[in-house]
């Protein structure tokens, strides 16, 4: 019966086995797994491109060339590591200037976050993952220094000082939004 | 009657609606200035929330205040008269800051509010309790997407803003509200000192900042600002730890600012990382390079906003800040 189905598969039974096989494969559960097994195996034979081994091997090229992909614009001459804190320390300042009291975002569980490649390419940063930065900063002294050294967070927290003076309704306190949000 | 005098009669209608409206926010304004008041409010944006506490005391010495975030590490604001003092009692940091521009906080507010319906419709729509107070609602809906709308819940008696709601459409941007509240309390003094200095043996002094501003052209413009908004202040600032002074053009919608910081790229001052930043709450910021200088555009408006006005920054001469 397996090398009927085969046969049918192929083109090679005749009217009649046709009719007949199939009614067969329709009624006999066995023969229905080994009609699917077949297209499987068939499917397999005739596409190698599409094979398992093929969709490993196509994921591991795009593995070779993601880094290059997702980074073409860091500068070459500067440590990428030091790059990424940079924009942490910048990031720092954003979210340090305007989430004093939004201080939950610095808490947000780090889930679902986009890799700092993709961060960095899109040059928007999350302040979750400027917080992951922050609390690496916090285990390496080093890093504390560069964030230190960035002139730009305490420049923004400056400005959103500055700011602060000429918003018209200030509600319950002109340091609700501006001096308030500050970490 | 014929329908012009219809539409004759409903605009003065709105007009003497909106112009009760504009009383009811001056009176937000006035209200901090005369009240002492104790309260818990919430603050919430993107979908966070946090809980302070507030003291506000106003005497013939005038005004003084302690916020004290309740939730996640502890901060404090503590403010007398134009003098703000931050503390991170866990990084041992206390900033002190001083306002430049008003003297005796909070002294005049720069021309607010009197172009607003030009950009705003002002209404008043109803009243509300919250924490007990009855409440006048008031909404500033927005007419473009150029600004955000506000919904603001003033106490009846006093004017004090008890809730506030910052609203892109139907989207609320961010929101506080106090959930307890007293008012006209008699303050113990001692409720506005810092609570963690004191405990703290080593603190950081950091960032004091001393804004000197110079009036004067600074030889930049802004061209194709958002419709509304006009230039209501030009200085100069020296930020602390700086030399060369960055100039400050505010712009408002007579309800939203924005301020456009420019400064010079320096050997001593060169240009930093300067990303996208991520919108928080009602605030966005965009930074850009303009010639040797960095062009900074904070605001409490749209994204589509602070881009536009960032990008408007154009410069005619550029001496002053070589």
């Amino acid at each position: 019966m397996k090398d009927k189905i085969s046969a049918l598969m192929d083109g090679e039974l005749d009217s009649i086995d046709v009719a007949d096989t199939i009614t067969q494969i329709k009624e006999t559960e066995e023969l229905r797994n080994e009609w699917s097994t077949y297209h499987l195996i068939g499917d397999v034979l005739r596409q190698p491109a599409m094979s398992t081994a093929d969709i490993a091997s196509s994921i591991r090229n795009e593995l070779d060339i993601e880094p290059t992909v997702l980074t073409p614009d860091i500068p070459r001459e500067k440590n990428s590591q030091v790059f990424a804190f940079a924009i942490a320390a910048s990031m720092l300042a954003a979210v340090a200037a305007v989430s004093w009291m939004g201080g939950q975002t610095i808490n947000r569980p780090l889930t679902d976050e986009p890799s700092l490649q993709a961060v960095i390419k899109n040059k928007f940063v999350e302040p979750t993952v400027t917080t992951d930065l922050v609390l690496a900063q916090k285990e390496e002294p080093k890093t504390d220094k560069l964030v230190l050294q960035d002139p730009e967070p305490i420049r923004l927290n400056d400005y959103m000082f500055a700011h602060g003076e000429f918003t018209a309704i200030r509600g319950v306190s002109p340091y609700m939004r501006t001096v308030a949000r500050r970490p | 009657m014929s329908t012009g005098t219809l539409g004759g009669l409903q605009s003065v209608v709105n007009a003497s609606a909106s112009k009760e409206a504009q009383v009811w926010l001056q009176r937000i304004v006035d209200a901090p200035r005369k009240l002492n008041y104790t309260g818990i409010f919430v603050y919430s944006s993107d979908g966070h929330m946090e809980t302070s506490r507030v003291v506000h005391m106003v005497n013939n010495e005038g005004e003084f205040e302690r916020i004290e975030v309740l939730d996640g590490s502890p901060r404090e604001v503590i403010r007398n008269n134009n003098e703000v003092k931050r503390y991170f009692p866990d990084r041992k940091t206390l900033v002190t800051e001083k306002r430049g521009l008003q003297k005796f906080f909070p002294a005049l507010l720069p021309k607010p509010l009197s172009n607003l319906n030009n950009s705003y419709i002002v209404k008043k729509v109803g009243r509300e309790r919250i924490s007990d107070y009855e409440c006048q609602v008031i909404v500033l809906e927005a007419k473009d997407r150029m600004r955000y709308s506000q919904k603001l819940w003033v106490d009846v008696a006093t004017g004090l803003l008890l809730k506030a709601a910052v609203m892109e459409r139907d989207q609320v941007v961010e929101q506080f509200v106090f959930t307890q509240l007293e008012i006209d309390s008699e303050i113990d003094k001692e409720l506005l000192k810092p609570g963690y200095v004191t405990k703290s043996t080593e603190v950081n002094i950091t960032n004091p900042v001393i804004s000197g501003t110079v009036k004067g052209e600074l030889g930049w413009e802004i061209e194709n600002l958002p419709s509304g908004f006009s230039k209501i202040n030009e200085v100069r600032r020296i930020f602390s730890g700086k030399t060369t002074p960055v100039g400050h053009i505010t712009l408002s919608d007579g309800l939203a600012a924005v301020s456009v910081f420019i400064r010079p790229i320096t050997k001593d001052d060169p240009l930093g990382p300067h990303e996208s930043y991520p919108q928080q709450g009602a605030i966005n910021i965009y930074a850009r390079t303009v010639g040797k200088n960095v062009v900074t555009t904070i605001g409490e408006v749209p994204r589509v906003t602070v881009v536009q006005i960032g990008n408007s920054v154009k410069t005619y001469k550029i001496k002053w800040a070589e």
